[in-house]
């Protein structure tokens, strides 16, 4: 019996520092938060210093925290969130939709203000906005729209589009292409981002291109270099590979320079996302471009629906039907590449 | 005498169905026998190849480590760090000892805490994924700065690139330590009879972290050619990784109750797998084939192994 | 002094205590649907963990099981949109069947090691699923069939109670049953168990086509919560489940472990992750959370160990010093 009690004490006492750390860490977060708030409302001057905390809670939950591009947009909902007087939380999916609707349920289950959501598997998001309509919180998407109705808007760019648009650059571009044969490194097949690679395959086929090959990289650089070698080794002909992101396109590249090919001179690589250790390949050639979308603003322009909405405002949307607002999107190359950097 | 033949004849027939295999390939895709894609799956081959050895090891010592998928992502991450701030060689000294001390931290919770190497690794595997995660900060590290890493992927000596050398001499040190040393010896022992080589004065504990660090060690390896080769340290790498290197000690024909591995058919068992995921990639086959076609290789493996050690305990049986 | 099994109640206790004071400290934390929702949690991977405690008390391990759950889930919801709900809730089962078989005929009668058969069907079964549909999302839209994942009966979720029927009639298979009896001996010691006539073959493979069947019913939850079925759903789905079995005290040596033990610990696991989730814990962080209480939960026999060895000691000593 002894040895029972010694050892509910120990697991008592791991539980309590458990706790203890738990919260000390959301108190951190708390003051940090309620720091910028009244920052802001030095800002603002005319905001009240007696309303306690802040307005309420802007949660985001994030596709996957280790991709920088979302690492952005959360930048964009906290920094908006912040500057408006509420407190920001996030969540991390880790790209699975099981921990996608325990997180949102768990946030949504704590009386937030608003969630902005950027759903990993658009189609399995269904039950949240159901919940979250239940609950009388908004819902806002970023970055990946869905079929299913229930939310208040949707700000995303086009990916099939953001494909078109590195198509057209490379018809645009490469009017002295001999064998116009083309190939793509994508995500993982079941991603919803695939959409991309489809614009670019449409636009090079209707152009006059083929396309040699089609694997995927499973999103991941190593996979996508391995990918690359091989692709070389069936087409050395290839001119152009599109890949579905920009460290799948470095590590592209560095395969096309192994493969003692000059990469931009023999094969043009394009990437996506215009991820910040994209420029420097993209200045000195190695990689051609690069599709850059707006993730911060995304975030930013999320949390504002949310305000304009709250405020009576009406949106506007630029497609009705799905309530989406569609953000820029632009081609990065070493043209530009210094303006963006 | 017959064991050794019968191991032998298991190394054909595996290097009978590379070659069946590559046949096939290149009737689909005549560029298959290139001397520019050999050299590829070769380099290819090096990847898991190497881990592969170091694993042999732990199955051998009747272990296995899953956690090398984030060791491989760890390292990543470190060697990208310390070589953009401190150079190359301080990157790779960083490299091995955090390999090392992962190695002796999965030997000491296996033999300390007395918890199953699935278990232990198991846990290690979530730990190290976590600090590698955290260490990045959802950042790509960005190593174009170091020119000088890039000849451990791509580099050559005499023509022939430098994993394909590093390869070569990583099974060269592990045969002569699996077959020539008493260190082998020990961990052969230790594997197909714990107790018994503790009574026989052997400090089976140690033997088990030793083959906990070589798998780590050996897991460097693959991790620095990934890194150099794409040139940038990923928090995400690997996820499969470990899987991906147990198939092939487990297609090779290693024993996985311990005791008996087989280095050589590690080896061939790396080339039939970077075989297949190049072939069908030159063929343009999706990647999810991929997966199907090493899984069934995988089962028909097993089954065909399955049977003919019935059919031997059948026959020792009878003659008994 | 009658030796206290630790592993036994640890569970338990830390369940209450972590209750306990997460009533006392946290507001959303005691909301009835915050409660709801860890318990809907705790249901789709606890009653793959069901299976798993059986497999695990034989002193095996399945890590199919992700890739089963994905592969069921993907002929379930393909089945749905032209048969009808019950054809397809048959064609998931008979999946989930079929590969438990699978998975249960090459261990049991090929005597390969289930960590590699399952290896092999680990990589087969999720490039199937991806297969089935081109590695597209099906999309479910029947709303009887939703309602079993998002529905719930007096306030209870209709998973969990799906959950709690299929613990107890695991339960009394376990305890009540010879079948049951022939698993525990299996677990101590599968030559005594050969050698005193026990079809050691048949009680393996049905135990893998159990964590067959559980796996199937846990994919019938998690496609009907999430409305769709993907081929790339419950990527960790092993490690959850194989981490709830033995934060519930089961032995990964086998011979030992309880059904009651194995619901507590879904349930303690979805507490935990949930806790995490409303203090915000950072993912990367929550990882090597779950990492330290796996590493304790493993460690449960060896603290056990040290302490019964502590307590023997000191014993020793006073006798000595009388």
């Amino acid at each position: 019996m002894k040895n029972l009690k010694k050892l509910l004490a120990v697991v008592l006492m791991v539980l309590l520092a458990m706790q203890a750390a738990a919260c000390g860490s959301s108190e951190e977060k708390k003051e940090t938060g309620s720091e910028s708030s009244a920052s802001s409302n030095e800002s603002q001057s005319s905001e009240t210093e007696s309303s306690q905390d802040s307005k309420g809670v802007i949660a985001y939950s994030c596709y996957n925290m280790s991709w920088e591009y979302y690492v952005t947009l959360a930048q964009g909902v906290k920094e908006a969130a912040e500057a408006a007087g509420y407190e920001y939380v996030e969540h991390d999916q880790q790209s699975d939709q099981s921990l996608m609707i325990q997180g949102c349920t768990d946030l949504l289950n704590q009386d937030i203000a608003c969630l902005v959501l950027t759903p990993c598997k658009p189609e399995a998001a269904a039950s949240i906005y159901e919940l979250a309509q239940e609950k009388g919180i908004p819902v806002i998407l970023a970055d990946i729209g869905t079929e299913a109705s229930g939310y208040l808007a949707c700000l995303k760019s086009d990916n099939y589009d953001g494909g078109v648009l590195a198509g057209n650059y490379v018809l645009d571009n490469l009017t002295d292409a001999q064998s116009k044969k083309a190939a793509m490194i994508t995500v993982d097949p079941s991603n919803t981002n695939i959409v991309r690679s489809d614009g670019f395959k449409d636009t090079l086929e209707a152009g006059g291109w083929t396309i040699a090959a089609e694997l995927s990289g499973q999103s991941e650089p190593d996979i996508a270099y391995s990918c690359m070698q091989d692709i070389i080794t069936a087409n050395p002909d290839v001119e152009v590979v599109f890949c579905s992101n920009d460290p799948m396109a470095i590590s592209a590249s560095q395969a096309v320079a192994d493969a003692g090919l000059t990469p931009g001179e023999d094969v043009k690589v394009i990437g996506y996302d215009a991820q910040s250790n994209v420029f420097e390949p993209i200045e000195n050639g190695t990689v051609l471009g690069t599709v850059a979308q707006d993730p911060y603003g995304m975030g930013e322009g999320a949390v504002d629906c949310f305000l304009k909405n709250l405020n009576g405002e009406e949106l506007t949307f630029d497609d009705e039907e799905t309530k989406t607002i569609y953000t820029d999107q632009w081609i990065i190359d070493a043209a530009n590449a210094a303006e963006y950097k | 005498m017959k064991q050794k033949l019968s191991r032998q004849s298991e190394n054909i027939s595996l290097a009978g169905v590379v070659v069946v295999l590559f046949i096939v390939f290149t009737i689909l895709q005549p560029n298959m026998m290139t001397v520019f894609n050999i050299k590829n799956i070769l380099v290819q081959v090096s990847l898991t190849a190497i881990a592969a050895a170091g694993m042999t090891f732990a199955y051998t010592a009747g272990v296995f480590d899953m956690s090398i998928g984030s060791v491989l992502a760890l390292i990543s991450v470190v060697v990208a760090k310390v070589a953009t701030t401190a150079g190359v060689f301080p990157a790779i000294l960083a490299a091995f000892a955090i390999a090392a001390a992962v190695g002796i931290l999965n030997g000491l919770i296996v033999t300390k805490l007395g918890i199953q190497a699935f278990a232990a690794t198991l846990v290690s595997m979530i730990l190290i994924r976590g600090i590698a995660v955290l260490m990045a900060d959802g950042a790509d590290v960005p190593l174009y700065s170091v020119n000088a890493i890039k000849f451990i992927s791509s580099g050559t000596i005499l023509g022939i690139p430098f994993p394909i050398i590093l390869t070569a001499l990583v099974y060269a040190v592990s045969y002569f330590l699996y077959y020539k040393t008493e260190f082998g010896m020990k961990i052969r022992s230790v594997g197909s009879n714990a107790d018994a080589s503790r009574i026989s004065g052997i400090r089976t504990q140690r033997m088990i972290t030793a083959a906990f660090i070589l798998t780590a060690v050996t897991a460097v390896f693959s991790s620095l050619i990934k890194t150099a080769q794409v040139m940038f340290g990923k928090a995400t790498i690997g996820e499969d990784f470990a899987l991906d290197v147990m198939t092939t000690v487990i297609l090779g024909g290693t024993v996985i109750t311990g005791g008996k591995g087989n280095l050589t058919g590690t080896l061939i068992a790396s080339v039939l797998i970077a075989v297949i995921k190049n072939g069908l990639n030159i063929n343009n086959v999706n990647s999810y084939y991929q997966q199907l076609a090493i899984g069934v290789i995988l089962i028909f493996a097993l089954i065909f192994n399955g049977i003919k050690t019935m059919r031997n305990t059948r026959q020792i049986r009878r003659e008994g | 002094m009658k030796k206290i099994n630790l592993g036994r109640h640890a569970v338990i206790l830390i369940l209450i205590v972590l209750w306990g004071i997460m009533f006392a400290l946290n507001e959303s934390f005691r909301t009835g649907a915050n409660l709801g929702s860890i318990l809907r949690e705790a249901s789709s991977t606890g009653i793959a963990a069901l299976g798993m405690t059986f497999i695990i008390i034989m002193g095996d391990f399945d890590l199919s099981i992700g890739s089963m759950l994905a592969f069921a889930g993907m002929i379930m919801a393909g089945c749905m949109e032209n048969m009808g709900i019950v054809p397809a809730l048959i064609m998931g089962a008979a999946a989930g069947l079929v590969c438990g078989l699978i998975n249960g005929i090459i261990i049991a009668y090929f005597r390969v090691p289930a960590f590699i058969t399952t290896l092999g069907t680990y990589y087969s079964l999720r490039a199937l699923a991806y297969i089935f549909n081109d590695a597209n999302t099906i999309i479910c839209t029947d709303t009887a069939f939703l309602k079993i994942g998002t529905g719930s009966i007096a306030g209870i979720p209709i998973p969990f109670l799906i959950f709690l029927v299929l613990a107890a009639v695991l339960a009394v298979i376990l305890n009540r049953t010879t079948y049951g009896r022939h698993v525990r001996a299996m677990g101590n010691s599968e030559k005594a168990c050969r050698i005193s006539g026990i079809d050691t073959k048949k009680v393996k493979c049905a135990a893998f086509v159990l964590m067959g069947l559980c796996t199937a019913v846990s994919s019938v939850i998690v496609t009907a919560r999430q409305a769709c079925a993907s081929p790339d759903v419950a990527a960790n789905f092993h490690f959850d489940a194989i981490t709830m079995v033995v934060l519930g005290g089961t032995k990964m040596t086998g011979g030992e472990g309880s059904i009651f033990n194995t619901v507590i610990a879904a349930v303690l696991y979805a507490s935990v992750s949930n806790c995490l989730n409303l203090y915000h814990v950072d993912a990367q962080w929550q990882r090597v959370c779950m990492g330290l209480i796996l590493l304790a939960a493993f460690s449960f026999d060896f603290i056990q160990k040290h302490f019964a060895g502590l307590r023997e000691r000191s014993q020793k000593k006073t006798i000595q010093s009388i």
